[in-house]
């Protein structure tokens, strides 16, 4: 049951949230929405559901046009932010109500509603009232409860943010293991790159109403296509460089006084905007290698995990993590770095 | 928000259930409150066909009228001064005397039987107290032949009835105030009265301006008060404007009348809510700072305020006591044996007063509750073009005074094509859309705490929009519902200003027995009845607010105190 949008745009009067997005979701695939705050990412979720309708554009679903069809009318369910339990509802209720309402009789609404808290490993709290469940619980019934409609398409909007850290990990993971048991077709809302890296066969990557740029976590990642998604797509160093084509599919990236041959098949020849990965350049005391990029320690910090280091250097100053913690180098120390290829990225200026 | 743009023209076409439940307020709406309004003002500015001022010049060049104008404001603003006050003694004093809670719940419950009794509740114990044979100035100070009616029994009695609104209005004000905010002052080095006067009251006068304004609405609109206590030395509009049609039977010039209280009342009503009702210096953070007993308060000072608001309670206390033993006795003050034969005459003779008032109340409890989450939820949580003039339309038989809305419907609704007089569902209307606003401002304000992802996961899971209000949003605001229910209850138990015009041969109201008993000179089962009614509305708000505590709605919490709003 796939997802197409068509040139979308989205205006609230003057205002305009979404500015002619198109993109397809393929049946049994999670993607992801990402995107800082304002970015038109929940919009977009908002207008997949039918909670808003689009100014202009096309929306299909399953492969039938949905453009102008109420959320009601729509056969899609959503997993809201704040998971919107009926708090008057017992959490048996709670999950049955979608049933109910598309009229399944009662008996045969509340097995399919306690099948539905079993698959989310919550038997015996059909009694329960949502108020008396923990926060993970209280997710895990909003689940249940969009997905006893076996709709085409399942939307979360940012489930995990009102969660602690520790058990977003875990609900993240069985988001995912449920989707991928149930082949559902899931679009997802986030604003966190690692979670959406963790969940998603695609990304969807948005800023201010538009795509900046879609594939799969690892492309992203990899080869993000700008400075915006080199920056959110994890950590990294804006640097100058100087580009020079070495072939084809590589080439040869300068900065200050080392050069790194990197794969890239697009960069243009001269001045260019590099990303470089802090996990990417290896901190050696100098003079090192022949090739390496000379620095000075600018400030040191010890995460217990790793350390991280400002370093000083012709290129800028680059942030680097380093997993040696158990001979730290001070402020001030000479060093030599060297950059893995594969943590260099020229992106487009 | 932007202005409606085209977007919410579509969705709400596209929604039958929400289309219709608009079109069907707005006509409701059109009929009870727009036309009405535009009879009354077209039976008072047009004659022949074409517009004139006369009617208007008539009344303002009339020296009575004059007279009654200048009492009205007189005395509206004598009760706005002097009920702020009694108000401010109050909420002060539970605020910051440290009295325990079993007090404060006394407080509370004496403080608020004025606004759930029958307006002549009070004029009737100060006739009895102040009277030719009075308790107190016969009995207890042996004056003969004083007379209780004009200026002064007036204001005491209004400033009695209605100063609860100032309690209730400035109340939370005062315990929203900061004391880190006196307590910094104090460690400054001011003293009480210093930082009292400089901290405390400055703080609270937006809340002095509102309840100020809306005692002086309440008094500018009351008519039971000055009619009973008034006299003919001091006559005031809404009594000159029920004259005029009851007595002269000039519809035109009662017509008028009515319309020259509208200038002082709608100057207050939109000075209230668009100025002073937006201005507030307190703000709730969420963020509770060590809330220490405050300092600011001297002992003697605590001792003082307590005796005050003792000294009033015990007089409201009184004022019911002598009530109940009136309504037990032969005839006060020249019979003073038991009897319970006033009680047998509200019950006989009475009686039809009694089941007519019940089942015009009982039709329209559940209208009026219905209607006032209808609107309410429609204003707060609906896009629809004119939403804003829906809310404004909606709440203008409130802010009207009671004389103009009973007159609009009496002159709108007497003849054809709508033709209600005389019938039970002419007094049914007339307060369903004068009271129901207490339901509508009760569901708006729940709806704001409630998150709109609620009504939006239900129509997700695939519920149309009636069956999400029915099944969602209706159980959540049930306390507000209720409340709605119980405001339209007490007032069609105790009103009269509007409702005296429409009363019947066929349908007539216990509040008009009581007026009639009152100019009989019957007090006795003027008291009986008096005391019915307080102890009917004591009843079913009881029930209400039990009903109520079973719901686990998530804001049912002060939902109790809007039954007293308005």
């Amino acid at each position: 049951m796939s997802v197409q949008f068509t040139n979308i745009v989205k205006r609230y009067g003057t205002t305009t949230a979404v500015c002619g997005i198109s993109f397809k979701v393929d049946s049994g695939t999670l993607v992801t929405l990402l995107g800082p705050s304002g970015c038109g990412k929940t919009t977009t979720l908002r207008m997949i559901a039918g909670l808003e309708l689009p100014s202009e554009g096309r929306i299909e679903i399953a492969g039938r046009d949905v453009t102008h069809l109420s959320a009601t009318q729509r056969d899609v369910s959503m997993v809201f932010q704040s998971y919107a339990l009926f708090p008057h509802m017992s959490v048996l209720e709670n999950v049955a109500y979608g049933l109910r309402r598309s009229g399944i009789a009662k008996e045969e609404a509340t097995r399919q509603a306690l099948e539905g808290l079993a698959q989310v490993g919550l038997e015996g709290y059909g009694q329960r009232q949502p108020s008396e469940l923990s926060g993970g619980q209280q997710q895990r019934v909003a689940v249940a409860r969009a997905l006893v409609l076996k709709p085409s398409v399942l939307l979360f909007d940012e489930p995990l943010s009102n969660l602690d850290a520790r058990l977003r990990r875990q609900m993240r993971e069985e988001i995912r293991e449920l989707q991928q048991r149930l082949r559902l077709t899931v679009v997802y809302v986030t604003h966190d790159q690692q979670e959406a890296m963790a969940v998603s066969d695609r990304i969807i990557v948005m800023n201010a109403g538009r795509i900046e740029q879609e594939g799969s976590p690892r492309d992203l990642y990899e080869r993000p296509a700008t400075p915006f998604l080199a920056r959110f797509m994890g950590e990294s160093n804006p640097a100058k460089g100087q580009v020079r084509r070495l072939d084809a599919a590589r080439v040869c990236v300068r900065l200050g006084s080392t050069e790194i041959e990197v794969a890239d098949s697009s960069a243009r020849e001269g001045a260019a905007t590099v990303a470089v990965r802090p996990e990417a350049i290896k901190v050696e005391t100098a003079p090192g290698s022949a090739n390496a990029l000379p620095g000075t320690i600018a400030k040191a910090s010890y995460l217990g995990t790793h350390m991280e280091y400002s370093i000083d250097t012709a290129a800028g100053t680059l942030f680097a993590t380093c997993p040696r913690v158990e001979r730290p180098l001070t402020t001030g120390t000479q060093v030599a770095l060297v950059l893995a290829p594969r943590g260099v990225i020229v992106v487009r200026d | 928000m932007a202005a409606p743009s085209s977007d919410s023209w579509r969705r709400v076409a596209r929604d039958p259930v929400l289309l219709s439940a608009i079109l069907a307020v707005w006509i409701l709406l059109a009929l009870f409150v727009v036309f009405p309004l535009v009879e009354l003002l077209a039976r008072a500015f047009v004659d022949e066909g074409k517009v004139t001022l006369g009617p208007l010049l008539e009344i303002v060049s009339n020296a009575g009228h004059r007279i009654a104008l200048a009492n009205s404001l007189f005395l509206a603003t004598s009760v706005g001064l002097a009920g702020t006050a009694l108000g401010f003694l109050f909420a002060f004093t539970a605020v910051r005397s440290g009295l325990g809670r079993h007090w404060l719940t006394a407080l509370d419950a004496v403080v608020l039987l004025p606004l759930v009794s029958p307006p002549f509740t009070t004029s009737i114990s100060i006739i009895f107290s102040f009277g030719p044979k009075g308790f107190i100035s016969h009995d207890l100070l042996g004056l003969g032949n004083v007379s209780p009616y004009g200026f002064w029994s007036t204001a005491l009695a209004e400033t009695l009835t209605y100063f609860p609104i100032a309690y209730l209005t400035l109340r939370p004000i005062l315990a929203a105030i900061d004391p880190n905010l006196e307590e910094m002052a104090f460690s400054l080095g001011g003293s009480r009265g210093r930082i009292f006067r400089t901290v405390t009251v400055p703080l609270a006068v937006p809340g002095f301006a509102n309840a100020f304004l809306l005692l002086f609405a309440a008094s500018l609109a009351d008519f039971a008060t000055p009619l009973i206590l008034g006299g003919n030395g001091f006559p005031v509009l809404p009594t000159e404007a029920y004259l005029q049609i009851t007595g002269l039977f000039d519809f035109k010039g009662g017509a008028a009348l009515s319309l020259v209280l509208l200038v002082p009342a709608a100057f207050v009503f939109f000075l209230q809510r668009y100025w002073v009702g937006r201005r507030t210096y307190v703000t709730v953070t969420g963020k509770v700072g060590q809330r220490s007993r405050t300092r600011a308060l001297a002992p003697w000072a605590g001792v003082l305020l307590v005796a005050g608001c003792f000294a009033v309670t015990a007089l409201i206390a009184y004022f019911y006591g002598l009530l109940v033993y009136a309504s037990l006795v032969v005839a006060f003050g020249a019979n003073n044996s038991f009897t319970l034969a006033h009680y047998h005459v509200i019950f006989t003779e009475g009686l039809p007063a009694i089941r007519d008032t019940l089942i015009i109340a009982a039709i329209g409890m559940p209208l009026g509750g219905f209607y006032g989450v209808l609107v309410g939820y429609l204003i707060a949580r609906k896009n629809f073009p004119g939403r804003r003039a829906m809310e404004l339309v909606a709440m203008i038989n409130y802010a009207l005074p009671g004389t103009i809305v009973g007159i609009g419907y009496l002159i709108a609704f007497n003849d054809p094509p709508i033709a209600l007089t005389g019938g039970a569902m002419i007094i049914v209307a007339c307060y369903v859309f004068r009271y129901s606003p207490t339901g509508i401002r009760a569901t708006v304000a729940l709806l704001q705490q409630i998150d709109r992802s609620l009504e939006e996961a239900s129509s997700s899971l695939g519920a149309g929009s009636g069956e999400t209000f029915r099944r969602v949003t209706l159980p959540l605001i049930a306390s507000a519902f209720f409340a709605g229910l119980g405001v339209v209850f007490i007032r069609s138990m105790t009103a009269i200003s509007a409702t005296i015009f429409l009363v019947s041969i066929s349908w007539t109201l216990i509040t008009v027995r009581i007026l009639e008993n009152m100019t009989e000179l019957a007090l006795g089962p003027a008291a009986a009845f008096s005391v019915f009614v307080i102890v009917v509305v004591f009843i079913v708000v009881a029930a209400l607010s039990a009903v109520l505590a079973r719901f686990r709605a998530p804001t049912a919490g002060g939902a109790a105190r809007s039954f007293l709003g308005g």
